[in-house]
């Protein structure tokens, strides 16, 4: 694989999520029920973020360290193709 | 440099810190992945995300592709979409300056800058990122240049340190009932999706707790 491809795939698209809120709505009064829905915002991010790198490893629920992300074994088949 | 960035830099840190030991662990990762020392310094320059970029790493050592590793990326930095919504009428200038201005959000300088009225100290934001990107680049290029000589990122207990740092910030939000109810829920919504969404959806979606603002 061309990973520098990825690498500039992975920031393009990380720069684009970045943006597209103060692209999209910046520079402008927002009504205040907007307001009352950002003061709130931060609980429920930091909450999320707590409980998921606390607990969840991939797409599995567990408590301790995630597993150590280990090479792919020798020879796998297929891999490439997913 | 104003008294919001100074005020930001101390802020950020002690995430600075936890950010160095992080990013040197994803410069060694990087390199057993497959990844020259170059192209490891230029994605902690580029992307600036640790999530994503471990996610990256997590996909490529798993045998995955080009597709299934951009989008696990796009996947963890979801969340950064609703934040950027929240933070953009607090951004002045054109389009493409207040884009600019958005790429400097991470989760610790987000919550900081954060004033609680709905609106944001875009300086402070600025000045808590300023360490941390630093930081995040020299871990890197320190990671990837020396190699696991250096050090087993494995055996440093780095996996508890951000849960750690998030639930410090997490604490400072919880000042009234409605935002630890907004915070339980938050937490439920995304252990609830864990097991049924790709990674990163989770919080995405727990961001949506915060529609409890609309209420009476």
């Amino acid at each position: 694989m061309n990973l520098w491809l990825l690498i500039v795939l992975v920031a393009v698209l990380t720069f684009a999520i970045k943006a597209a809120g103060p692209i999209a709505l910046g520079g402008r009064e927002l009504p205040p029920s907007f307001s009352s829905i950002v003061t709130y915002m931060p609980a429920a991010v930091l909450a999320a973020l707590v409980v998921t790198a606390a607990l969840a490893n991939g797409q599995e629920l567990s408590v301790g360290p995630a597993p150590p992300v280990s090479p792919p074994p020798a020879s796998s088949p297929g891999a490439e193709d997913r | 440099m104003n008294e919001s960035f100074r005020r930001g830099v101390r802020l950020g840190l002690p995430y600075a810190a936890a950010g160095f030991l992080l990013s040197l662990s994803f410069g060694v990762l990087a390199r057993e992945a497959g990844f020259t020392a170059v192209q490891a310094i230029v994605t902690s320059a580029i992307v600036f995300a640790g999530s994503a970029q471990f996610a990256i790493l997590t996909i490529l050592l798993g045998g995955g592709g080009l597709v299934p590793a951009v989008a696990a990326a796009g996947l963890m930095n979801a969340r950064f979409l609703a934040m950027g919504i929240a933070l953009a009428p607090s951004l002045p200038g054109r389009p493409l300056t207040r884009a600019a201005q958005g790429q400097t959000v991470v989760d610790a300088s987000w919550v900081h800058a954060n004033r609680r009225d709905g609106t944001f100290d875009r300086w402070l934001l600025f000045g808590s990122t300023a360490p941390q990107y630093a930081t995040w680049f020299v871990g890197t290029a320190v990671g990837a240049l020396a190699g696991d000589s250096l050090f087993d990122p494995e055996t440093f207990g780095l996996d508890a340190i951000f849960p750690a740092f998030f639930f410090v910030l997490l604490i400072g939000e919880l000042k009234d009932p409605r935002t630890r109810i907004v915070a339980l829920i938050g937490a439920a919504v995304a252990l609830a999706l864990v097991p049924f969404t790709p990674p990163g959806i989770p919080v995405l979606a727990a961001s949506a707790a915060a529609l409890i603002g609309l209420a009476r």
